[in-house]
């Protein structure tokens, strides 16, 4: 009786593992019940209706595509797989759609479940650009090499694509910057308060800008420099700046030929110092460790605080207008020269908008290469990011695009902008949207920039992603922090102590992969990639919020 | 109030009878022991991954075996030390401090009669509960900063200095505490009080009439009366040890206070377990569940050994 | 004599003993209360203030620049009539379900005599320790094919291994002689279950009834892992999204202003309400001596 209990048990353990594997990712196509079957998996003869003669006849399946997730909500009668952006693809290339929208909240764990449940057949478009290399690792891509040849994709797009190389082959197909590839961080500053100081001239340069933070001090009661967190962490972008540090992006530089981190090297220790210096002078808040960027703001609005950093221009329509309707006058401030006497400018980023990879499940690469190709017509392109000529905008007489009603709510439409070459972005976001405002006076900082972050244009694996944000929230923001409030003693021997500690725990050998690839890379110099795109003519930008008001 | 095992051995008729009654009983639970078996023993098994190094495009059965070897690289981890001591501190002050406040709110509730007053009350404390933790960061915030908080604002205008409550370590963890009791302690209150309703009101009157005062009633026989609730929240407690609120800890810490706030749920998070790795998770997990499981069990054990009564 | 002075005596001490004692007790309810709701009455005044206000901090208990447009944010969303549908509907058949199943099966485990019963127990309580974790979870669920379905937010969650133990523990807490007279009247199992065990144990079942509803009304992870329809979406999940394009608030239409912080405040709104609608209706149960109707002496 017991051994057959036993056998039972085991027999029945058994039956349950392979079951769980069954149902696991490595085998199986995609649940057919359980999926949301909007579209039919088989391949069958389009009835495609257009007169197509850009495309040679396509097999009329249906592709998957996922999108990243946004904020943007879909309004009544329009949803990812039924709107005229679809009917126009499916119109022009005979495919099928099957769009996935990952959702707002915690896409990282929907797109692993999918991926675990053997859900993903067709491309993914991701922002995070070490995804790649993660779904690489889990063994769930294929690579794009075998199809790479005539497409017209990867010809447009060849200078881009070494940064989706993983293990030699080509697994990310990359997108070009969806936008500004220099935004950056901006100092707000009450213009109000420095003229009643007698200062009414932006600090040119690095001592300038100190004098006018003690000046601040001595003749107001309110804190001259409002920032938040550890020095090391992104709010400081502004201030890291003059120092030639980069808390956001950028975090790496090559100095010697080498590829190094910027924390660890001569210039992290003398940004640490003056930072410092600014708490030990009572130049900012002394809470700044336990600050949040809502707490600042409060300090800021409530008049507390004359100066404020910021590390992205997206959270200042809320600041600006309420500091407007407190009576404050805010500007931006442009940087001073840096402490080295360099120019400084912030943080940049955005060389790549997306990663697009392909599920190692898609059965017919071909097609969706074939639609990559698709999407980066310029025609397409046209469609996606400013709709139908005549329903959604007309042409004025200068050949410029003027949104109809129709046109100017077409944000749902950002799930299908991908493809969305930089100099569309101020056009359709950045002018009408009137978010120039806060982007240009952030852009401008780094335009120009010449000393960039190699790391950025490079394959980069996950696991070192992640190792260097690891190794920076334990090792690099505790000692920024500690060593600004005095909690350690800053010394060049405490300092030089936390770089090894940083170099033994795993540093050194990111450090090292990072040079001997720059290195095969052939230690290309990316400091050309810093350009602007506002238009030359742009009378919506009007820059009124800079020092100097209306342009 | 413990009850005997009875007659599982009884024969003739009666044991017709009682298998009759069992297999009704058997088949009552049937539904609920097989949601279990589908939807909690079938996934377990899947921590197996924690001893391989696990891709999901090979599957379980395509995944190398790695043995214990993510069990020792988690435990020789640098923070793993200081991970694992800041979750058992937090927990450990957490079932100390917060851990007898529901019984006591429970116990004051009980009190008075039902009236409209009581009512507001009840419904009162139990809406913290609904806060998110990303909300009460923010109160906090608003009331402890060192230069808008309203409590250094108010100790400013009796002339003292300003503390900076958010950046203290020590300050910080009573601070965990304090704001676990202020959110939980109104709902966790709610199973004491269902508790304490079912204790006959007869026993109150005579003990009364003996001449015990009201803490002699509280002690004698409302406190036993919800012992059995008492120990079933105080050992399922213990069993989460290793264990703790991500979003608590998440959503207040600070790099001032990081060394002790950064607890194995957030820890697992900075090293980035969003990362896909799945055996990475499913190590963690194990190791929180095998602890936990070790000190439930010796709880319920010493519980059942002390007279009272167990898990199981 | 000396008896009755005693006794004369011991009455005055306790009575005022007594009066101490609900006078504490009655201080630690109000302070408790007192700082529960001061939060709160904060908490509904930023829904109801201007966004100045709101991001400078200046809202300390009242509304300040009065305005409902958060409350209407959420409110005018499109998705919002059919989100409250779901999640009203989602909640009764959740807590419905729960609640059956969860008797059905604390029940059994709940009578001593059965063989067995403290290995069901630790079956169950096992499965509270051990979590496989959210990938098998979600094979699972997939596998069960309710994905994407209304179905996905019932079954997945549906019994609750701390509910089934208060239950067991209540059900044990009812004295033997119930069910054994109601067995010499020759009822069945389900019967004594349906008429018997359940009416004594109101509160307990009051209260596991108040935690499922909770957690279903205010869940919104397992929605958004299983759940890929717009249509399907609980409450919090788009309340979810609205907060979030409040927190993007370069993301917004160009057509009608974005939603900004201060609209988490009235997401907190839309999570409180059920529990102060349905309480009320939960509280008689809350009441002492509602069990012992059934048998005296």
């Amino acid at each position: 009786m017991r051994k057959l209990k036993t056998l039972a048990a085991i027999l029945l353990t058994l039956a349950l593992l392979v079951s769980l594997v069954g149902c696991s990712g490595g085998s199986g196509s995609s649940g057919s019940s359980s999926n949301p079957s909007k579209a039919e998996n088989t391949t069958e003869t389009s009835g495609s209706t257009s007169e197509e003669t850009s495309e040679p006849t396509s097999s009329g399946a249906t592709l998957q595509l996922i999108m990243p997730s946004n904020v943007q909500d879909f309004p009544e009668g329009v949803t990812e797989d039924n709107n005229f952006i679809v009917d126009y693809w499916s119109e022009k290339t005979g495919f099928k759609f099957d769009i996935v929208v990952l959702p707002n909240s915690n896409a990282e764990e929907k797109l692993n479940l999918m991926f675990n449940g053997g859900e993903v057949t067709g491309l993914v478009f991701e922002k995070d650009l070490t995804a790649p290399s993660r779904f690489f690792n889990q063994g769930v891509l294929q690579p794009f090499d075998d199809y790479m040849d005539g497409s017209f994709f990867f010809e447009t797009y060849k200078d881009y694509q070494s940064k989706g190389v993983i293990d030699g082959h080509q697994y990310a197909a990359m997108i070009v910057p969806d936008g500004i590839p220099c935004s950056s961080s901006l100092y707000v500053v009450r213009k109000d308060i420095l003229n009643g100081i007698g200062i009414t001239e932006q600090p040119a340069d690095f001592d300038a800008f100190v004098e006018m933070l003690r000046t601040i001090k001595e003749k107001t009661d309110l804190i001259p420099l409002g920032v938040y967190d550890a020095p090391s962490n992104s709010s400081w972008d502004t201030i890291a700046a003059l120092f030639g540090v980069a808390p956001t992006h950028n975090q790496w530089a090559v100095r010697d030929g080498n590829v190094v981190y910027r924390f660890t090297q001569k210039e992290g220790y003398d940004y640490l110092t003056f930072c410092k210096q600014l708490y030990d002078e009572g130049l900012i808040p002394q809470d700044t460790l336990s600050l949040t960027f809502d707490s600042l703001t409060q300090l800021y609005l409530g008049g507390q605080v004359a100066t404020l950093v910021q590390d992205s221009c997206w959270e200042l329509p809320n600041l600006m207008p309420a500091s407007e309707e407190k009576g404050y006058d805010s500007r931006f401030m442009d940087y001073p020269t840096g402490y080295y006497g360099q120019v400084s400018t912030g943080s940049q980023d955005r060389f790549f908008s997306q990663a697009i990879f392909l599920s190692s499940l898609a059965k017919n690469p071909a097609d969706y290469v074939k639609m990559l190709d698709f999407l980066a017509l310029p025609e397409t392109i046209e469609v996606n990011n400013y709709g139908i000529e005549g329903e959604h905008f007309t042409l004025d007489d200068g050949g410029n695009r003027v949104l109809t009603e129709a046109g100017e709510n077409l944000q749902w439409a950002v799930y299908y902008r991908n493809i969305f070459p930089p100099e569309e972005w101020y056009p359709v976001y950045g002018i009408n949207a009137n978010w120039a405002e806060y982007y240009y006076p952030s852009e401008r900082h780094s335009v120009g920039a010449t000393d960039f972050d190699p790391v950025e244009f490079m394959p980069q694996k996950a696991e070192d992603v992640t190792k260097t944000d690891e190794l920076k929230e334990t090792i690099i923001d505790q000692f920024y922090a500690k060593a600004l409030t005095g909690e350690v003693e800053l010394t060049e021997e405490t300092f030089n102590a936390m770089v090894e500690d940083w170099l033994a725990s795993g540093g050194q050998q990111i450090q090292d992969n990072y040079t001997e690839q720059y290195k095969a890379m052939g230690s290309p110099d990316f400091s050309g990639s810093y350009i602007s795109y506002l238009p030359a003519e742009h009378p919506e930008y009007t820059g009124k919020y800079l020092w100097e008001g209306h342009e | 109030m413990k009850r005997s095992r009875s007659g599982t051995k009884t024969a003739g008729p009666k044991k017709m009878g009682n298998f009759r009654r069992h297999l009704s009983l058997y088949m009552m639970a049937g539904p609920g022991l097989l949601f279990f078996f589908v939807m909690s023993y079938i996934p377990i098994l899947f921590l197996v991954v924690a001893f391989q190094d696990f891709r999901v495009g090979k599957g379980i059965l395509g995944s190398d075996f790695v043995g214990l070897q993510n069990f020792i690289e988690l435990m020789t981890d640098r923070m793993f030390p200081m991970v694992l001591r800041n979750t058992i501190t937090l927990n450990l002050m957490k079932i100390v401090l917060t851990f007898p406040m529901p019984i006591i709110l429970a116990l004051c509730f009980n009190e008075f009669r039902p009236s409209p007053w009581k009512k507001v009350c009840q419904t009162v404390v139990y809406l913290p509960h609904f806060f998110s933790w990303v909300i009460v960061a923010s109160m906090l915030s608003s009331l402890l900063n060192l230069n808008t908080g309203l409590v250094n604002m108010a100790i400013r205008a009796m002339g003292g200095t300003p503390v900076a409550f958010l950046t203290d370590k020590s300050i910080y963890k009573m601070l965990l505490t304090v704001t676990e009791i202020w959110k939980e302690a109104g709902w966790g209150s709610i199973i004491y009080i269902a508790a304490l309703t079912a204790i006959n009101p007869e026993l109150y009157e005579a003990a009364a009439i003996d001449g015990a005062g009201k803490w002699k009633q509280v002690w004698h026989i409302s406190l036993p009366g919800i012992r059995s609730t008492i120990m079933i929240m105080l050992i399922l407690s213990f069993g989460s040890i290793v264990s703790g609120s991500f979003e608590q800890v998440f959503m207040t810490k600070n790099t001032a206070v990081y060394e002790v706030a950064e607890i194995i749920p957030t820890y697992v998070y900075t090293k980035g377990i969003t990362n896909m790795d799945i055996s990475y998770g499913a190590t963690v997990g194990l190791f929180q569940s095998v602890i936990g499981f070790i000190l439930v069990t010796t709880t319920n054990w010493l519980s059942q050994k002390l007279g009272g009564d167990g898990l199981w | 004599m000396v008896t009755k002075t005693k006794k004369v005596s011991n009455r005055i001490k306790t009575g005022t003993e007594t009066k101490i004692f609900r006078i504490l007790a009655a201080l630690i309810v109000v302070f408790f209360a007192v700082i529960c709701l001061l939060p709160f009455i904060r908490v509904v005044s930023e829904a109801f203030s201007g966004d100045t206000y709101v991001a400078s901090g200046e809202v300390i208990l009242l509304p300040k620049g009065f305005t409902t447009k958060h409350l209407k944010f959420i409110l005018d969303t499109h998705q919002f009539t059919r989100a409250m549908f779901i999640s009203v509907t989602s909640t009764i058949v959740f807590t419905i379900c729960a609640i059956v199943l969860t008797c059905m099966l604390a029940y059994p485990l709940s009578r001593t005599y059965l063989p067995k019963r403290r290995a069901l127990m630790f079956y169950v309580v096992f499965t509270m320790l051990f979590n496989g974790g959210i990938v098998p979870t979600y094979l699972v669920v997939k596998q069960l094919g309710i994905l994407n379905s209304f179905w996905a937010l019932i079954i997945p969650q549906v019994i609750s291994q701390f509910n089934v133990i208060v239950l067991v523990n209540g059900f044990l807490g009812i004295p033997n002689e119930m069910e054994e007279s109601a067995l010499l009247d020759g009822a069945g199992q389900f019967t004594i279950l349906l008429r018997i065990m359940v009416p004594l144990c109101k509160p307990t079942l009051a209260a596991l009834l108040l935690f499922y509803a909770v957690s279903r009304w205010n869940g919104w992870f397992d929605a958004v892992m299983y759940i890929n329809d717009r249509n399907l979406f609980p409450l919090p999940v788009i309340i979810r999204d609205i907060i979030q394009q409040g927190l993007d608030t370069l993301f917004h239409s160009l057509t009608s202003p974005p939603p900004t912080q201060a609209v988490q405040s009235a997401a907190v709104i839309f999570s409180i309400v059920p529990i102060i609608v349905v309480y009320p209706f939960l509280q008689k149960y809350f009441v002492k001596g509602v069990t012992l109707g059934g048998v005296k002496g």
